[in-house]
């Protein structure tokens, strides 16, 4: 518990003065590494340093923006893009959370499936993507489960071992209340699991991405990731770095919304 | 009939290298009311027979008896506390407290009123909605035994309750909770392999041997009645003569050498 008190000592006052500064030294530093990074790139391209038409530039990056805004396309992409990796962020930890639980459940069944686990887990999902495209036809629904697949296996792995790791003496207590198994998944192991499906979240955020962009290569109709394949088919650089960009900052979004839900749930933990 | 019995108790641990023959042929009557301790070399199997005592382990021969009736169907007379306090860190003080009951269903108005007198007569009342990393460890280990207590066991198990505390606070945690045990009429069975604990509380110290273990030897203890409180015991002349005795028993310095 904190102690408030209602004087500041003078040493306090210099030491709180101190932390601002250093917070804003760093916030400071961070946006002008961005900026002299934008400005170089700009002025490499208006010198001539650089072809721009290899390496476009933030102006002409802004002109395509303009232009997909204009006609009405940009957050068509954008909109396609988000929902898919939210579908399968959502589903692959809902999935996989599932599939752990089913695997805590029994030891038996947990140690059958341990070597497959672990086979799929190691192959690179993207090899299945013409199978995919097969049986989940050529539309979203593939891109949907490309991204599923990507972060199902790895929330089973490290659900599951949080699931595992919950101190054995708390699920004796539990026992010796007469708690059925229902009871201490319930009561004990779900909540105990919290920071690890926090962890687990974080990570999905980052592999739905890559599955969704993966995916939109391959089936290549919409969204940004067939913005990037298509830029570079018909050698628009621009088209692909502003989808590269408008991704980053989609992906930094996402981030920032799962690490702000974690610090207000994790506080207790 | 005894209030409670572990009768002709054998228990074996199995693994691919081979057998272990942990206890064996455990005997002990106990009445209600009594302090027992279990006391012995660590890995003689003193947790293990508490394990078997809540119905938590299957011995490999022999049974517990409750009252001449198998203690598999009376395992809600029995209240066990642990190392550590194991309360939830995502439940507050009150939740943590009546996690017992909600799991058996048993929490209704009565109980809530016996919990929140409880409380109150142990200092905790205004502590209801902290949460436990904001208690002090004293006040968690008292917060878990309220916790065992709130579904009234007639029958309390420790084990080694104290050892995760720190000395000075260990001395005063098993104060008060003794008092609170005392206070509530219970049998208690605890384990611990701390001699002056185990001196400063019990009414009966049961001594184990090593693996294979038996019981070596029991000890009624005797303190005059103006020491009443594990504190005050620790200031008996009687003390430092049981202590001797016990700490000659367990054979310690034996017990090294042959490691």
């Amino acid at each position: 518990m904190l102690l408030k008190n209602l004087k500041i000592s003078d040493e306090h006052q210099a030491y709180l003065k101190k932390t601002k500064k250093n917070q804003f030294m760093l916030t400071f530093t961070r946006v002008s590494i961005l900026v002299f990074l934008i400005l170089l790139w700009e002025l490499a391209a208006v010198w001539g340093w650089i072809d721009p038409f290899l390496t476009s530039s933030p102006s002409r990056i802004v002109k395509s923006l303009i232009t997909f805004y204009k006609e009405g396309i940009l957050f068509k992409h954008i909109a396609i893009t988000c929902f898919e990796t939210i579908v399968g962020f959502v589903l692959g930890t809902v999935v996989g959370t599932i599939i752990a639980m089913m695997l805590w459940w029994s030891d038996f069944i947990s140690k059958v499936f341990d070597p497959y686990l672990v086979v799929l887990n190691a192959l690179p999902k993207v090899a299945l993507g013409p199978i995919i495209i097969f049986w989940a036809g050529n539309g979203m629904a593939s891109i949907i489960v490309m991204a599923l697949l990507i972060s199902t296996i790895v929330t089973i792995i490290s659900v599951l071992s949080g699931f595992k790791s919950v101190d054995e003496d708390k699920i004796k207590l539990l026992k010796t209340f007469g708690a059925s198994k229902l009871q201490i998944l319930k009561h004990l192991i779900f909540p105990a699991s919290v920071p690890t499906f926090i962890s687990a979240l974080k990570i999905n955020v980052g592999l739905s991405w890559v599955g969704v962009i993966m995916g939109e290569f391959l089936v290549a109709k919409d969204g940004l990731g067939f913005l990037i394949v298509y830029g570079g088919q018909i050698a628009q650089l621009d088209m692909v770095m502003m989808s590269i960009i408008i991704l980053s900052i989609l992906a930094f979004l996402m981030y920032i919304a799962v690490a702000a839900y974690e610090k207000r749930i994790i506080r207790k933990y | 009939m005894s209030f409670l019995e572990i009768k002709d108790v054998f228990m074996n641990y199995h693994s691919i290298e081979g057998e272990t023959t942990v206890l064996d042929n455990i005997n002990l009557k106990i009445e209600e009311g009594e302090f027992i301790t279990i006391i012995g070399p660590s890995g003689c199997g003193k947790s293990t027979l508490l394990n078997i005592v809540a119905g938590l382990i299957t011995p490999s021969r022999g049974e517990v008896l409750f009252e001449g009736e198998k203690m598999s169907t009376n395992l809600d007379q029995i209240g066990y506390m642990f190392q550590k306090d194991h309360l939830f860190p995502w439940l507050n003080l009150w939740e943590n407290v009546i996690l017992g009951l909600k799991i058996k269903g048993e929490y209704n108005h009565e109980k809530k009123s016996f919990i929140e007198d409880m409380l109150t007569s142990y200092g905790l009342s205004d502590f209801k909605n902290y949460y436990p990393n904001e208690l002090s460890g004293g006040m968690r280990q008292r917060v878990a035994l309220i916790r065992t207590l709130a579904l009234s066991p007639r029958i309390l198990l420790l084990d080694e309750p104290f050892s995760a505390l720190d000395s000075q606070t260990r001395l005063m945690v098993c104060d008060e909770i003794y008092q609170i045990i005392k206070k509530a009429g219970k049998t208690v069975v605890m384990v611990t392999h701390d001699i002056s604990e185990a001196v400063s509380t019990s009414s009966r110290l049961v001594v184990m041997s090593k693996r294979p273990s038996t019981i070596k030897s029991i000890f009624s203890l005797d303190f005059d009645s103006n020491y009443k409180t594990p504190l005050s015991r620790r200031e008996a002349q009687e003390f430092r003569v049981y202590y001797n005795k016990i700490w000659k028993e367990i054979d310690v310095v034996e017990e090294l050498k042959n490691k």
